[in-house]
């Protein structure tokens, strides 16, 4: 099994939101960058799996700021290999969506029987790459994934969570995508020795062999909603307290107290 | 104008969010008709032609389309979608699983996670984890939207439109199987759309008392229980009771915060409740920001005294 981890660096924003002049885009100059935390669990079970079952593992980036660490991070964490992939022309970062016709190719290219990436990332919050990257492929896939467990060898079983505390075990023939939730086990932090052996490898940059797809949905504006103004404290014993919200309740046609 | 609303239910009945992805359906404008697809789901066909202004319901039967996996259910999408300049879905699991695949199919971006409907060709939907509000506008001629559901009212019943069988021949398994299902048994409502959520913090310290102190105000309420991500990872609850950025989105109409602090993950799956108590030891707690009431003291105390007033 060939594993390929796409993983995507995305704004670290906290909860300070700054929208850059002209309202389109945030303010990304002081904006620091960091792994997209879905993406570090896809990484985490292609690790898994292939101290499971001896899969190769291969991370790759759209080349970038930061990029290099990233990849260098993922093999001191034991993947096999790792490439950054330049695509010309780029202003500003490459949505999920728009980045898939690349990772399609290069996971063709690489010759991967199977695709993991983050359910979704802070820019992508619908997590919209596993199931387009299915689509490009022509491959199956499967979004919301929280573990994985290789068959025999041609297919492999996946747990898929649904809303509502339900979730569905969902048997795929690779090669496939599927969009990680969370990992099998907990992520592993790699030591200080590693990392630093790592951070002297070169991570090969290669170029891309499709066109990013064109963004045809046009942005019109961005804006942070409307700050709340705060809460009105109820105080006094907790009947009063009690009956307060009963009342709250009751005026909004709420009380069905059982 | 015409919009395809790609119905989600478990064959013998629509889920809630299919009555309000309607809602946004119907302010795009023009017909609106319904695909009800998968395997003895006639009742859900019906259910969905009785839903005030939906035009016709198209009706597909198949075996591979029982689960509504992505891969026969996005293959079928794509072969009705001619005639509509619009494919709607909510933004579920099964929604988020299949629209980006049609999506993709058909080569056209999707407009995800639509929290609201500006005109027809321009909406509203929450980008950066939920902390910004991005309008777009789609000139697409065929447009592909998820819609986040709690953003909008459910259609009432009251239509009477008719139902037609629909080829369903383009819904081939394309090789994932569904094995099972584990279904955790609800006694309570589902939390996504539940009226009422009584939610816990890591102030609860254990497990226990996050059952002991939640469980009485949440029965006696007919609420469903949500968790911060702080007290998932402390184990205090299951990992499905998770509200927030990476966690579910909720919209109820009364949302108790039960010794949470406020992070902003955290707000990004709770703020659009309608009302907002929160119950914090801190005053300064930033929970008290985006709440509409607020009270100040200790969880262990209140909840007891506050399960008994009620
Ligand atoms: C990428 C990312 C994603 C995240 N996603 C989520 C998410 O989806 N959901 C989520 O919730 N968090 C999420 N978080 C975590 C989030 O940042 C916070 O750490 C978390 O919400 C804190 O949980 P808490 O409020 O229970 O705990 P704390 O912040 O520790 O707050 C506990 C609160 O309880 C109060 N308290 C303590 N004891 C008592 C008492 N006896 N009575 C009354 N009040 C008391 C304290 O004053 C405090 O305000 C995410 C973080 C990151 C980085």
């Amino acid at each position: 099994m060939h594993i390929m981890v796409v993983l995507r660096l995305v704004a670290d924003l906290g909860g300070d939101i700054e929208i850059a002049h002209g309202g389109k885009d945030i303010d990304r100059e002081w904006v620091d960058l960091k792994l997209n935390e879905f993406d570090d669990h896809a990484l985490e079970e292609a690790i898994f799996l292939k101290e499971i079952v001896g899969a190769k593992v291969t991370a790759i980036m759209i080349d970038g700021d930061g990029v290099e660490r990233s990849l260098q991070t993922a093999l001191a964490r034991g993947a096999d290999e790792a490439r950054r992939i330049a695509v010309d022309d780029t202003d500003g970062p490459i949505s999920s969506r728009a980045m898939t016709p690349v990772v399609a190719a290069a996971a063709a290219e690489l010759g991967a029987d199977l695709v993991l990436t983050g359910v979704q990332s802070p820019e992508d919050i619908f997590g919209q790459l596993a199931p387009s990257l299915g689509a490009v492929l022509g491959w199956p896939q499967a979004s919301a994934v929280s573990s994985v467990k290789p068959d025999d060898g041609s297919t492999i079983t996946v747990q898929q969570e649904y809303s509502g505390g339900v979730s569905a075990a969902i048997r795929l023939p690779l090669p496939a995508v599927l969009g990680v939730q969370t990992a099998s086990r907990p992520i592993r932090y790699v030591t200080g020795s590693k990392l630093r052996q790592a951070m002297a490898e070169e991570i090969p940059r290669i170029e891309a062999t499709a066109a990013v797809a064109m963004p045809d949905v046009e942005i019109v504006e961005l804006r942070v909603p409307d700050e709340a103004g705060g809460a009105v404290m109820l105080d006094g014993d907790a009947d009063a307290i009690a009956d307060e919200i009963l009342r709250l309740l009751a005026d909004r046609a709420l009380l069905q107290v059982c | 104008m015409t919009t395809l609303l790609i119905a989600e239910h478990d064959n013998g009945s629509l889920k809630e969010p299919t009555a309000r992805a309607l809602t946004a359906a119907l302010a795009i404008g023009g017909d609106v008709q319904v695909l009800v697809a998968g395997k003895d789901c006639g009742a859900a066909a019906a259910e969905a032609a009785r839903l005030a202004g939906v035009t016709k319901v198209l009706h597909a039967e198949s075996d591979a389309l029982a689960h509504q996996l992505a891969e026969p259910l996005a293959a079928l999408i794509v072969a009705l979608a001619a005639p509509y300049d619009a494919i709607v879905a909510a933004a579920t699991s099964t929604g988020k699983n299949t629209m980006p695949r049609v999506a993709a199919l058909l080569d056209v971006m999707q407009v995800s996670d639509v929290t609201g409907v500006v005109a027809a060709d321009t909406f509203e939907r929450p980008i950066y984890a939920g902390n910004a509000i991005e309008t777009v506008q789609s000139p697409e001629a065929k447009r592909v939207l998820t819609v986040r559901s709690s953003a909008f009212k459910a259609a009432e019943a009251g239509g009477a439109a008719a139902v037609e069988p629909v080829d369903a021949a383009a819904a081939v398994a394309a090789g994932s199987a569904f094995v099972g299902a584990e279904i955790a048994r609800l006694e309570r409502p589902e939390l996504t759309s539940a009226r009422i959520v009584v939610s816990g913090g890591r102030a609860f310290q254990s497990a226990e008392n996050f059952r002991k102190y939640l469980e009485p105000l949440a029965d006696k309420l007919g609420a469903a229980i949500g968790a911060s991500r702080a007290a998932v990872d402390a184990g205090y609850a299951p990992n499905d009771y998770q509200v927030g950025q990476t966690g579910k989105v909720v919209a109820p109409d009364l949302y108790i915060a039960c010794g949470i602090s406020g992070a902003i993950q955290h707000l990004a799956g709770m703020k659009d409740a309608k009302v907002i108590v929160a119950i914090n030891k801190d005053p300064d707690a930033p929970i008290f920001q985006v709440a509409d009431y607020g009270l100040v003291g200790d969880v262990f105390t209140l909840l007891p005294e506050f399960e008994k007033a009620l």
